[in-house]
């Protein structure tokens, strides 16, 4: 078994069973949905070190590919899954060009991008195709049991790519391009192929999440699956676990959306408090990520 | 290292008339550059002259206004720079390793293109060469000293198997003792058979190099034996005398 194998055999066994004993399905649902975007930020932020924050335009974009498969086409869901996957790769073909750019630049070009996708979709002319800003019902297809299970193999496909990405040559080029772009091409690196490899990897995740919180959902508006709060969580969770480890974005999303559902919900106006100061002490003391405190313990980090 | 009948005919590397610089300054005035097969040429000059340019020209991280650039008997100029890599030309820059990996894992990046069976190979001889390394892999590079560091970027570019190996400034940072010991490696390695292209202000270097090259104000301004450079009075006064003895660094 590679490194961090059996962990990830272990969290999708987990989400796998606990609906038999857990009656909150939703929660558990969100969990998994958000495991599985915190490892795609994790691919491109932890192994490039660029920070999509209109990372949930993938997300939406996979939700309205998915559900326009099934309305328009007629495709039964799973394979509509993949359609919004390619949907979400296309539109990250689409927006290669912003690789070129570094750091804020790059954060803030991805957020434009992703409204851009946002507005098209909910653009009252396209109502005929995307329904507009109506949304989309998927009332026929509806089964939650299915599309539950169909996230846990998501899940485990997201974390499959990370076991990967921690274990191979691809992932080791990844990450030397992250530290020094320069030097890789010196180890003989197509530095931008690379990066444009782990960038449509990412959006497929996001994509499949995104198709399969559709189904799972059935009923959305363009505003709920191009949220930016999607982006947000996303990033946090996976920061504050712990980039370019397989246990830290793992971490940091079960503690934190853990305690979103705790006090989150009943208080929101606590939790935006709690979350800030999360927030700021992480960047304060942990710039690693929880991670970071095994490792000082010694403790080896898949 | 082994040679065919055309490679032993060519020179390994044979740039001419480059000319290269940095948005409208002009840095290489048609400069030109022979390195043989196991040839080490020394590039020396003063402070911006143009050494750091023409190396990365040859690299592809600057580029080319005019001129080309052989190597091997193929045409570099339109290629990448890991293309070029690729093709056995070693870079050891400045900053040389990757901080945050493991030696381990700096080393597996140098033989990044390698088939796998040539890579074990490569490892058990860096055994041999570089045990501190191979003993310590598991330390993140960043905890090494500039000296260890030095080191590992020199077994790193080793471990992809290069033909020819360009350096800037290898003793930059380092304390005599381990210029020294780099010189040591370096005439090993090209005992080995391996090309080197080495920009240097220490004169420490002199002693690997068949040939010198001394560039200035962007051109070459002598380029011959190492012999004829030392005894060329006025080249040995420009040279030579700035930094005292030839043997700057070595004791
Ligand atoms: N990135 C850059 N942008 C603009 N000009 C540059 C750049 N790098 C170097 N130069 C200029 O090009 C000229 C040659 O610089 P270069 O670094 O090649 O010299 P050098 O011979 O390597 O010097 P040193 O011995 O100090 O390393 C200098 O005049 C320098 O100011
Ligand atoms: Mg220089």
């Amino acid at each position: 078994m590679p490194r961090g194998g059996w962990y990830s055999v272990g969290v999708v066994l987990l989400f796998a069973l606990l609906p038999f004993v857990y009656g909150n399905h939703a929660l558990l649902f969100n969990m998994m949905m958000y495991l599985v975007l915190a490892q795609g930020i994790n691919v491109l932020f932890g192994f490039t070190g660029y920070l999509p924050f209109g990372y949930v335009g993938f997300f939406g974009a996979g939700a309205y590919g998915a559900s326009l498969a099934i309305l328009l086409v007629h495709l039964p869901p799973v394979p509509a899954l993949f359609v919004g996957a390619a949907v979400s790769v296309l539109v990250a073909l689409l927006l290669a060009p912003l690789l070129r750019l570094s750091g804020a630049y790059f954060a803030i070009a991805s957020l434009a991008a992703s409204e851009v996708v946002y507005y098209i979709v909910s653009n009252p002319h396209l109502v005929s195709l995307t329904q507009g800003p109506y949304g989309i019902s998927l009332a026929q297809v509806y089964n939650s049991g299915a599309s539950y299970a169909t996230m846990v193999v998501v899940l485990a496909m997201a974390l499959a790519v990370v076991v990967y990405l921690r274990n191979s040559h691809m992932g080791l080029a990844l990450q030397a391009i992250r530290e020094e772009p320069i030097s890789a091409g010196f180890a003989g690196i197509n530095v931008v192929r690379e990066r444009i490899r782990a960038w449509l990897l990412s959006a497929a995740l996001a994509g499949l999440a995104g198709g399969t919180y559709a189904w799972h959902v059935s009923v959305f508006y363009p505003k709920s699956v191009f949220d930016l709060n999607i982006s947000v969580f996303a990033i946090v969770f996976t920061l504050f676990g712990g980039v370019a480890t397989l246990v830290g974005p793992i971490m940091g999303t079960l503690l934190l959306y853990g305690l979103y559902n705790w006090i989150g919900i009943s208080q929101p106006e606590y939790f935006q408090l709690v979350f800030g100061i999360v927030i700021v002490l992480l960047v304060l003391f942990l710039p690693n990520g929880l991670v970071s405190l095994l490792r000082r313990v010694k403790i080896h980090v898949p | 290292m082994s040679f065919s009948a055309a490679e032993r005919a060519s020179p390994l590397l044979r740039a001419s008339g480059l000319v290269a610089g940095y948005g409208p300054l002009q840095v290489l005035w048609d400069v030109d550059l022979e390195i043989g097969n196991a040839e080490c040429v020394i590039l020396l000059g003063p402070n911006g002259a143009g050494k750091t340019t023409l190396l990365k020209a040859l690299l592809g991280l600057v580029a080319l206004w005019r001129g080309r650039i052989e190597f091997r008997g193929q045409r570099l100029e339109g290629q990448r720079t890991d293309q070029r890599v690729r093709q056995g030309i070693a870079y050891m820059s400045e900053v040389g390793v990757f901080p945050n990996l493991s030696i381990e894992e700096n080393l597996k990046l140098g033989g990044y293109y390698l088939p796998r069976r040539e890579v074990q190979r490569r490892a058990q001889e860096l055994y041999v060469m570089f045990p501190d390394l191979v003993q310590r892999r598991g330390v993140l590079a960043g905890s090494l000293s500039g000296g260890q560091r030095k080191m590992l970027s020199l077994a790193k570019a080793f471990m992809s198997g290069p033909r020819l190996l360009v350096m800037d400034e290898p003793s930059a940072g380092l304390s005599p003792r381990y210029v020294k010991e780099v010189i040591a490696t370096l005439r090993q390695l090209h005992g080995a058979g391996l090309a080197m292209l080495i920009a240097e202000q220490n004169l420490g270097f002199l002693e690997l190099a068949g040939r010198a090259c001394i560039l200035e104000g962007g051109r070459i301004r002598f380029a011959g034996d190492r012999t004829a450079l030392e005894q060329d009075d006025i080249l040995r006064r420009s040279y030579f005398g700035l930094q005292e003895t030839p043997d700057a660094g070595r004791d």
